[in-house]
């Protein structure tokens, strides 16, 4: 009988890489002279979950396993969620140069607009509202949101001063 | 004990902790109603508010939070036949069909004081408990400690369902894995930091807890949208008992809130085996006219996995509490966040912080209370939240995510790795691999590499320390009876497969 490619294997089969990896990675910690004295040294529980990872996930690719689902994999709704993959990540990446309140408002706008959100005037409320009141709840903690290196540079140019900061 | 508990109360009845406890009650409703987020995402959504907080009150709010999620799931599961949490699956079983006979005011009722009840009963033995386990405790060693640990991750992979046990022992390997993360404390070497800086403090708990449920579990509402069939809120305006309805379900919440409690203290078992257990058990011990309601909207059969969800949250923290070892994925978070905190969570909790031991006993005391006379009437409210639009609240719980970690430490990078993580989590999530294992492994990978080397250390590199002392041994054998029986049985019906008799 031919083997399957099943959802344990192929996830076995990653991991089971990953322990050579890792168990590879491990090696190279660096111990000084006392350290390889040591009984128990910062490689030695690296070095046996590495082999537990190897010898579980081998298990799982060789031991006899039911068949699997794939079709589930051709209804998934992919482009919503690697738009707003790709959104956070360009927050994550902007944050800190537009500063919170310009990013998430952005983020939230898009955000609803990628899942189907038609209403302007809704989009608008919620993304600038839920961004104004959490800086300003922030602010209340005592929490300093930087409005962005690029405001701050230009707010300087101004020669106005930032209170906030 | 009274003194214990007079402790708990005076640090819960300030107007502060009140005022908290009030809050994580209603916030973790509203989480856990919306089918897909359970308890675990509900707590990692509120961990940053606490960060200002003093422990006690850190955990006060937390707790809240936990049964409001469970609560807030037995709604969604009574009135749209939707689960938000897996504990309360049971739940749907008979409180749907109330509902849709149009009692689901009843059902509400029904549910929230059989919740009540099965947190009373199993705070009282929760207070019994604790205090002496924690004492016993005390004479554990090194050596006891981590095998306990490994006893406790086997748990949680042996009581997986079937077929699921080694998917549950890789995430659990993996968990421990990633929590090698960062530097070495004993020699204070970096470890897989490939030369980051962002990485030389670790993973931390709340960005792994934050991208493998929360941000995951968003991921997949918009993967795999509920199909759009308007959703309707049954209407209902009557939540009283009459005599009878209460003499039917008394005697059931009576037993299902003891056999939660058990289940709950087992690492490994929570809440969604003890309200199975409890359903089943239910069905076999009312009498006959009340077991042909069984799946037919049955008083009994809808109170007792109420009762035992939540007996089993409030077990659940026993092994928290005393041993510093969370059963479970949401305790495992409960324990992260203790951490954070600077409380070292063990044996050693209720003498060195006792307010927080005694704080958080008393104050699951008062959630439930306030589940009771705030939530329930509240409950026709809180639903229509239930109603907000898919597209409006998916981005929000995102952004919720990423700031809670994000406000942490400012590192942009860990808005990165979050996100990678979260994909990594979603693909395994499709593959129908489990998280919380991983997510416990995670957070005792610490503990129990720290307990390792000192045991070992002890025992000069040999690992005789395991058969050192009569409570290791008895510790041992046990761990080897969990880990080993489930592979025999997967090994053993093959083999009377090939040799028919």
């Amino acid at each position: 009988m031919k083997p399957v490619i099943n959802n344990l294997r192929l996830v076995g089969g990653f991991f089971f890489i990953l322990s050579l990896a890792y168990l590879y990675t491990a090696q190279g910690i660096p111990l000084d002279y006392w350290g390889e004295q040591e009984p128990f040294n910062a490689r030695s529980l690296p070095y046996l979950l590495g082999v537990g990872c190897a010898i579980v996930s081998l298990l799982l690719v060789v031991l006899p396993s039911p068949g699997f689902d794939w079709s589930e994999f051709r209804q998934l709704n992919y482009l919503p969620a690697i738009l707003l993959l790709a959104l956070l990540s360009l927050y994550g990446l902007v944050i800190n140069l537009v500063g919170f309140f310009v990013a998430t408002t952005v983020l939230l706008a898009a955000g609803f607009l990628v899942l189907g959100e038609q209403r302007p005037w809704r989009i608008a409320l919620i993304s600038v509202g839920v961004s104004a009141s959490f800086w300003l709840i922030m602010d209340l903690l005592g929490i300093y949101l930087s409005p962005g290196e690029l405001f701050l540079e230009l707010f300087q140019e101004l020669g106005l001063n930032w209170a906030g900061s | 004990m009274i003194d214990g508990i007079l402790l708990g109360l005076t640090t819960v009845l300030t107007l502060h902790n009140l005022a908290l406890v009030l809050a994580g009650c209603a916030a973790g409703t509203f989480i856990g109603m919306l089918p897909g987020l359970g308890p675990i995402s509900a707590i990692a959504l509120m961990i940053p508010v606490t960060y200002g907080f003093n422990p006690a009150s850190g955990m006060i709010l937390l707790a809240g939070v936990y049964y409001g999620a469970i609560f807030g799931g037995s709604t969604s599961s009574i009135l749209i036949n939707a689960p938000g949490v897996a504990g309360t699956v049971a739940t749907a079983f008979d409180g749907y069909p109330l509902s849709q006979q149009g009692k689901a005011g009843k059902a509400l009722a029904v549910a929230a004081y059989a919740s009540f009840a099965g947190g009373t009963i199993a705070a009282i033995f929760l207070v019994l408990a604790a205090p002496s386990l924690a004492e016993l405790s005390l004479s554990f060693q090194s050596a006891d400690y981590f095998v306990l640990m490994l006893l406790g991750l086997a748990l949680v992979a042996a009581f997986s369902s079937k077929g699921d046990y080694l998917k549950a022992i890789l995430m659990t390997i993996v968990g421990l894995m990633l929590s090698t993360v960062g530097t070495d404390l004993s020699a204070g070497v970096q470890r897989f930091t490939f030369g980051r800086m962002d990485l030389i403090d670790g993973i931390s708990f709340l960005l792994l807890a934050m991208a493998t449920f929360a941000l995951a579990e968003a991921f997949m509402m918009v993967l795999k949208p509920v199909p759009n069939t308007k959703t309707q809120i049954p209407q209902y305006k009557d939540l009283a008992l009459t005599r009878d309805d209460v003499s039917r379900i008394v005697p059931s919440v009576g037993r299902s809130s003891v056999l939660g409690f058990f289940i709950g203290t087992l690492p490994g078992a929570g809440a969604t085996i003890a309200s199975f257990l409890a359903y089943g058990m239910e069905r076999n011990l009312v009498k006959p006219e009340e077991q042909k309601q069984f799946g037919k909207g049955s008083l009994a059969g809808l109170a007792a996995p109420e009762a035992a969800n939540n007996a089993a949250c409030t077990g659940s923290f026993v092994p928290l509490l005393t041993l510093g070892i969370p059963g479970s994925g949401t305790t495992a978070i409960l324990l992260g966040a203790l951490i954070a905190y600077g409380v070292q969570p063990g044996p050693r909790l209720f003498i060195d912080a006792p307010e927080v031991f005694w704080s958080v006993i008393v104050s699951m005391y008062f959630g439930n209370l306030i589940l009771l006379i705030l939530n329930l009437p509240l409950i026709p409210q809180i639903a229509r939240l239930l109603l907000l639009p898919r597209p409006l609240l998916v981005p929000l719980i995102m952004f919720f995510s990423v700031m809670g970690v994000y406000l942490v430490s400012f590192n942009s990078f860990d808005i990165q790795l979050m996100l990678a993580i979260a994909v990594a989590a979603v693909i395994l999530r499709l593959m129908t691999f489990p998280m919380a294992p991983l997510l416990l492994g995670f957070i005792l990978g610490g503990m129990l590499e720290d307990n390792l080397r000192r045991a070992m250390t002890l025992s000069d590199g040999s690992w005789s320390f395991l058969w050192d002392r009569p409570l290791t041994i008895v510790l041992v054998v046990i761990t080897i009876l969990v880990i080993s029986s489930p592979l025999l049985r997967m090994l053993v019906p093959q083999k009377q497969l090939r040799e028919p008799a």
